[in-house]
């Protein structure tokens, strides 16, 4: 497979906390700020931006990806959000891998956001939707009844 | 003109109003079936990647994407979503492909928009929380404001919307595959319940229930798969401001912009001489108008005479949403670029039947993901 070769060359996080008092496009725009002065560039110099985030539950909008479009640097710019569940993170550099390696592009920006404390009182609540609505959310299972039915199946299969 | 990605492959279910005898799965697994058999390829031998398209608000789950695979064949396979228009999810596909990780890709859009109880509330979601939440305004409200600002910087009237309707309804009734065709007399429309004047309930799309599949696949194996392959010969798209107060109201500043990349790469000078027919978004009659001055195929002067003259019936020198458009075939939410997409591939194929027009060779599609957003594509499609 002759793929056209891709660089990370910048990125910028923003410190992770508990309950964040920014809100979720201040977090992007701080991340987005960092990431462009660690490799001495500006959003003139981005062709196009990837978004990924994961539950708009979560952050308490329907299409957040619209919603944080601004913040991500995509002004009139060609901007798309991937989503996949809770690999949504380390999918995201994927989809900006293929933005540039498609030829379209050569400087991509990769915005990835989470802000799970807005969902009061515990971000645990909103899994219930991640349910089959008809046979098991009746039910009110959590994440933990999953980890915990593998787990299971997992010390079982193998005698831990 | 690059010849980089074809078209194979096209399957879908619907469109209806309802569709109470079936679920989104079984409506996602006959689509599927279809555009497979189209483009005689098996999910789980031939395809390496597939996408999806959805919003969860829409569909009432969260992390929607786990609910797709199955129905798709798609299970233990290379798969993502877009949470963006069709045509956002089948550009994904597109660069893909270019990039060489795989070389067929089949994506997914659907709407199950009979499930949805209580659609402007959900809308009202996607409303900044600070500054226009609060107001409680009908999100159709936003659309109100925005023909306001575009009949008057056209110098266009609410009667040309009116035409649009009728053409696109009209148009409807030769199309099979869609629910909403009707010989509708202009004081019928106007006679509309208004919405958000000068808006009317008659000017915009009434939800529908579909799927869509599309099979991509890179040039080199696209004639093995089809005896008539579709192009991509340009993709484009773009967002404009999130926020209600930073908008152009008068113009589609991140349409024109997504053309504008879609015909560089096509290589069109002057898209209203290349450009055989369009479908293009009608979610509100006002932005059918709106995108053809956006798209460069219509200038704002021009755009009554366009469509009191005719130009743009299926006659006429641009013929524009020929299948009915949204008016005509419902709104299909996340499905809308696609439903026009694969009239175009219909079209370009010579399949269209009593909605065919003469030997296109070149065709604009173009999405916008609706209220409240500014975001839209356009993908430009050839025969060889």
């Amino acid at each position: 497979m002759n793929l056209r070769k891709v660089a990370v060359v910048g990125a910028g996080m923003t410190q992770f906390v508990r309950r964040a008092k920014e809100t979720p496009q201040e977090l992007a725009y701080k991340a987005v700020r960092t990431a462009l002065d660690s490799c001495e560039l500006t959003l003139n110099d981005i062709e196009a931006v990837c978004l990924g985030t994961a539950p708009d539950s979560f952050d308490g909008f329907h299409m957040n990806g619209e919603y944080l479009s601004q913040a991500a640097g995509a002004f009139r710019k060609p901007y798309m959000r991937s989503f996949v569940g809770g690999g949504t993170g380390v999918f995201v550099p994927i989809q900006g891998w293929y933005h540039v390696a498609s030829g379209l592009f050569d400087v991509v920006l990769v915005v990835a956001e989470e802000k799970m404390s807005s969902y009061y009182p515990h971000a645990q609540a909103a899994f219930l939707t991640i349910f089959d609505h008809t046979i098991e959310r009746p039910l009110k299972p959590n994440l933990l009844w999953i980890f915990a039915l593998e787990m299971n199946r997992y010390m079982t299969t193998y005698g831990l | 003109m690059e010849k980089e990605v074809a078209i194979v492959g096209i399957g879908w279910e619907g469109f209806q109003p309802t569709s109470s005898h079936y679920s989104y799965k079984e409506m996602i697994y006959q689509a599927a079936k279809k555009a497979y058999h189209d483009a005689s390829v098996d999910p789980r031998k031939d395809i390496q990647s597939f996408v999806t398209v959805a919003e969860d608000f829409i569909e009432g789950t969260s992390i929607f994407d786990e609910y797709t695979p199955d129905q798709l064949g798609a299970a233990l396979k290379p798969m993502h979503t877009i949470t963006g228009d069709g045509l956002h999810g089948l550009i994904a596909a597109y660069l893909m492909i270019r990039s060489g990780i795989c070389q067929i890709a089949a994506v997914e859009a659907h709407s199950k928009a009979s499930n949805v109880k209580t659609l402007p509330h959900i809308t009202h979601y996607a409303l900044d929380p600070f500054l226009n939440r609060p107001f409680e305004f009908h999100p159709d409200f936003i659309a109100g404001l925005e023909m306001t600002r575009f009949l008057h910087v056209s110098q266009l009237r609410p009667e040309d919307c009116d035409l649009i309707v009728q053409k696109n309804r009209r148009n409807a009734l030769n199309n099979p595959l869609a629910p909403y065709g009707c010989d509708y007399r202009l004081s019928e429309i106007q006679d509309g319940r208004p919405v958000a004047y000068p808006l009317l309930e008659s000017h915009i799309a009434q939800p529908a229930d579909g799927t869509i599949v599309i099979v991509l696949a890179k040039r080199e194996i696209a004639a093995s798969l089809s005896s008539k392959p579709v192009w991509i010969i340009g993709v484009g798209w773009c967002n404009d401001a999130y926020n209600l107060e930073y908008r152009d109201w008068g113009d589609l500043p991140y349409v024109t912009r997504a053309a504008q990349m879609a015909y560089r790469q096509a290589q069109i000078q002057t898209p209203s001489k290349i450009i055989d027919f369009a479908e293009i978004d009608d979610l509100y009659a006002y932005r059918e108008l709106m995108s053809l001055t956006a798209l460069g195929l219509v200038p704002k002067s021009e755009l009554s005479d366009a469509i009191r003259g005719g130009n743009l019936y299926p006659q006429g020198n641009l013929p524009v949403n020929v299948s009915g458009g949204s008016l005509g075939m419902g709104n299909l939410f996340e499905a809308n670029g696609c439903a026009r997409l694969i009239q175009a591939v219909l079209q370009l194929r010579g399949e269209a039947g009593k909605s065919q027009i003469p030997s296109p060779q070149v065709g604009l599609v173009q999405s916008w993901r609706g209220i409240p957003t500014t975001s839209a594509a356009v993908v430009v499609l050839a025969v060889s």
